[in-house]
């Protein structure tokens, strides 16, 4: 067993709770932006085809460079109308991830509005498990917020790693870690299959 | 003995100064005055006839100059007091940033800076140094406690917070150290306290401070420094020879009389440049030949290249004709040059890398996952599994730390540890869609699984997919160490202040390359329809 600093669960359980916050923040974000897209891409004409073309650079765009972009790019004061904000790593993690998530919302939220207008309620039911889905993928990659000054979980694993002296606990720490993510993500996943697979079930109206 | 020398020095170079700012020097007579001596182009005419001495000073720099209830106070504030004195001037105090306190010589609302501004020989070329230098800061790597560190040996790979600007973030460059990027120097010390940043590097004149106080005390502490600075006060480059040289026959008798490193230890910012140049000043050696003592200006040049005059003559004409501000310093100096370019190598060989490493390993995944035999189906889920639990950070991180381990980490074993770990967690998911297509094919003639090309074509698009996540994901590398472009130009950026085109560029490379890999995959599926089949 590694020689873990006392503090070390604890921070580590509130470094997770900042993955979860920013994965929520940033679905928030990308359902805000990629409902409407997906509303104007049920059309036809010009504004669909728009609309679709503006979902292109949000699919090509790498998370990661995104949020580089929004931290160094854009000035550090900005103003949405009377309120002003800085663009923190925080905001940065968000932000590019919300941009992801836009166009993954108004990618299937399409699909969900066809089932829809077809009546089938239970297939456009299906987008939400798949929403949950990408809400856990979207807590994973938050880790990238470590590359920014972010204190999330994988920083406070980093930290944890550079304090213990032997390679043998840095790697039994980097097991546990591991070990914990994928119990507790395949719990998830798993949890979240069978909703799916309710859904998927239930009589089609 | 050494204190009659001493002494004795301090004798000379005080008869000295006093014959010097004698209201007319034999040596360098004075110019006559205007009727108006505040208009005098010497300043030092000008300095003596107002009695004044204009002072620029910063406002928030403890325990060098700062404000207290509207009354400077610190180092910076009493030394120019004492030299205001001895050259039989007062001094008035002006607020000065390091933005304007050059500017402020050239304009003539300030006839002296003493603003913590460190004497390079850029700078040189913009104002008028007074010798010898009053103060030497240098640059200071500072971390947790629990990192072994003391020297440039250890800080390749290793992440070190920097502010944007600081001309020493190429030595940290250059030495192979991953540079995160703040604003200023306070935003290094909020990421020390609150655990986002494990090292920082910053002047030892801002960081010592903190250091030594608590909380960062206690788990922090200074790992090295580095690059030395002199510290010069300033008088303007047009008539100010003659001020800088009575101030700098003031400063050599403060220094050799132990005056300067008395005032220093006063506000608790004695050193030991300071008693170095204390006993150096009092010498005979220096009282002989001050010239041969002085220190040179730190050299923070970087050679530019030879496009540099037409990079510059296009930013000007784009911003004329388009009104856009685009400021390409990766190609106008050598090192960044350097590092832009490999840093564009690198990306392609690690995008390439990471596509054919998941394509192949999704082959692997396919294979393994629809074995009949347990011993390899069972290890190939629990694999695919742990890869699509596990922050890729964190996997990326665990590949670097393996790779450190065995003291192998060289930039192309960082990209082809990259490549796996991004074929790993794309090839994993992608062998799945294979294995699972596999099961949506009709066995073979003789209840046979379908051929693996069949999987692979039912599956293409998942395929493509993963392939397309991999590139997207290929500047997470640059956590592992890999020199790519993210890394290379958020190096250049750390010295060279520009961040909106440098930033700019690193999102549209990256992004014309996904886009090549999305329509290469596009062209891939399209031959694959094209050859048809049953299992298309």
């Amino acid at each position: 067993m590694p020689d873990l600093h006392p503090g070390f669960i604890a921070e580590f359980m509130s470094g997770l709770a900042v993955n979860f916050g920013i994965a929520l923040w940033s679905l928030a974000g990308g359902l805000l932006l990629g409902v409407p897209i997906a509303w104007l891409r049920l059309g036809r004409g010009r504004v669909a085809r728009l609309a679709g073309f503006a979902v292109a650079p949000m699919r090509t765009a790498p998370t990661f460079v995104v949020m580089f972009f929004l931290l160094n790019a854009l000035p550090a004061r900005m103003s949405l109308g009377s309120w002003e904000f800085s663009v923190t790593p925080w905001l940065s993690v968000v932000l590019s991830m919300a941009v992801y998530m836009s166009s993954y919302v108004a990618d299937n939220a399409v699909d969900a509005l066809h089932h829809i207008r077809a009546g089938n309620r239970a297939a456009a039911l299906l987008f939400l498990p798949g929403l949950v889905r990408a809400f856990f993928v979207a807590v994973l990659s938050s880790s990238t917020g470590a590359a920014v000054g972010v204190v999330e979980a994988v920083t406070v694993t980093l930290r944890e790693i550079d304090r213990l002296p032997s390679m043998g606990d840095k790697a039994l720490l980097m097991l546990g870690v591991t070990l914990f993510f994928v119990l507790t993500f395949q719990t998830l996943y798993a949890v979240l299959d069978l909703v799916r697979r309710r859904l998927a079930a239930a009589p089609t109206r | 003995m050494a204190v009659t020398r001493s002494v004795l020095a301090a004798l000379l170079i005080g008869m000295g100064l006093a014959l010097w700012v004698a209201p007319a020097s034999a040596a360098t007579p004075a110019p006559p005055l205007p009727v108006d001596c505040s208009r005098a182009a010497d300043a030092l005419a000008r300095v003596q006839c107002t009695g004044i001495l204009r002072v620029g000073v910063r406002a928030k720099y403890p325990p060098f100059a700062t404000t207290e209830d509207g009354a400077p106070r610190g180092f910076e504030i009493d030394l120019a007091r004492a030299l205001a004195t001895k050259i039989g001037a007062t001094a008035t105090f002006i607020t000065v940033t390091p933005a304007n306190r050059i500017a402020a010589l050239g304009e003539g609302w300030v006839d002296l800076t003493m603003a913590a501004m460190g004497h390079t020989v850029q700078r040189d070329g913009q104002a008028r140094f007074v010798r010898p230098h009053y103060y030497q800061s240098e640059t200071l790597i500072a971390g947790r406690k629990s990192i072994a560190l003391d020297g440039w040996e250890g800080l390749a790979g290793k992440t070190v917070c920097v502010s944007v600007g600081n001309s020493t973030n190429a030595d940290l460059a250059g030495r192979g150290a991953r540079l995160m990027l703040f604003d200023s120097a306070t935003a290094l010390l909020e990421q020390l306290r609150s655990g986002g940043c494990s090292l920082v590097a910053q002047d030892n004149t801002f960081l010592a401070a903190p250091l030594a106080a608590l909380p960062l005390a206690e788990v922090h502490e200074v790992k090295f420094g580095f690059a030395p600075l002199p510290w010069g006060a300033a008088v303007a480059q047009n008539g100010g020879e003659r001020l800088a040289e009575a101030l700098g026959m003031a400063m050599r008798q403060m220094h050799a009389s132990g005056a300067l490193q008395e005032l220093a230890a006063r506000h608790g910012v004695d050193s030991a440049f300071l008693a170095a140049q204390r006993t150096l000043w009092s010498g005979p050696t220096c009282a002989a030949d001050p010239a041969a003592c002085l220190l040179p200006p730190r050299d923070n040049r970087l050679e530019a290249t030879a496009m540099a005059p037409r990079i510059s003559a296009f930013e000007q004409w784009l911003q004329e004709v388009a009104d856009v501000k685009v400021t390409l310093v990766m190609l106008k100096t050598r090192v960044a040059l350097d590092l832009f370019l490999s840093g564009v190598g690198y990306s392609l060989l690690l995008v390439t890398g990471a596509v054919a490493a998941t394509f192949a390993l999704a082959l692997a995944f396919g294979i393994g996952l629809g074995s009949r035999r347990r011993a390899v189906r069972w290890p190939c889920r629990a694999m695919v599994m742990t890869f699509q639990s596990t922050p890729i950070v964190l996997l990326m991180v665990f590949a670097g730390v393996l790779l450190g381990s065995t003291g192998l980490q060289t930039p192309l074993l960082s990209v082809a540890a990259a490549c796996i770990v991004l074929g790993l967690f794309n090839g994993g998911n992608a062998g799945q869609a294979i294995a699972e297509a596999a099961l949506t094919l009709p066995p073979g003639p003789d209840g046979q699984r379908p051929a693996l090309w069949a999987t692979v074509r039912r599956a293409r698009a998942q395929i493509v997919s993963f392939m397309v996540n991999a590139t997207r994901g290929s500047p997470i590398a640059s956590m592992l160490g890999v020199p790519e472009l993210l890394a290379a130009l958020t190096d250049i950026a750390s010295f060279s202040s520009e961040r909106v085109t440098t930033y700019t560029l690193v999102l549209v490379f990256y992004m014309v390359v996904v886009s090549i890999v999305v329509a290469a995959g596009e062209w891939w599926i399209r031959r694959l329809d094209a050859g048809g089949g049953v299992h298309a």
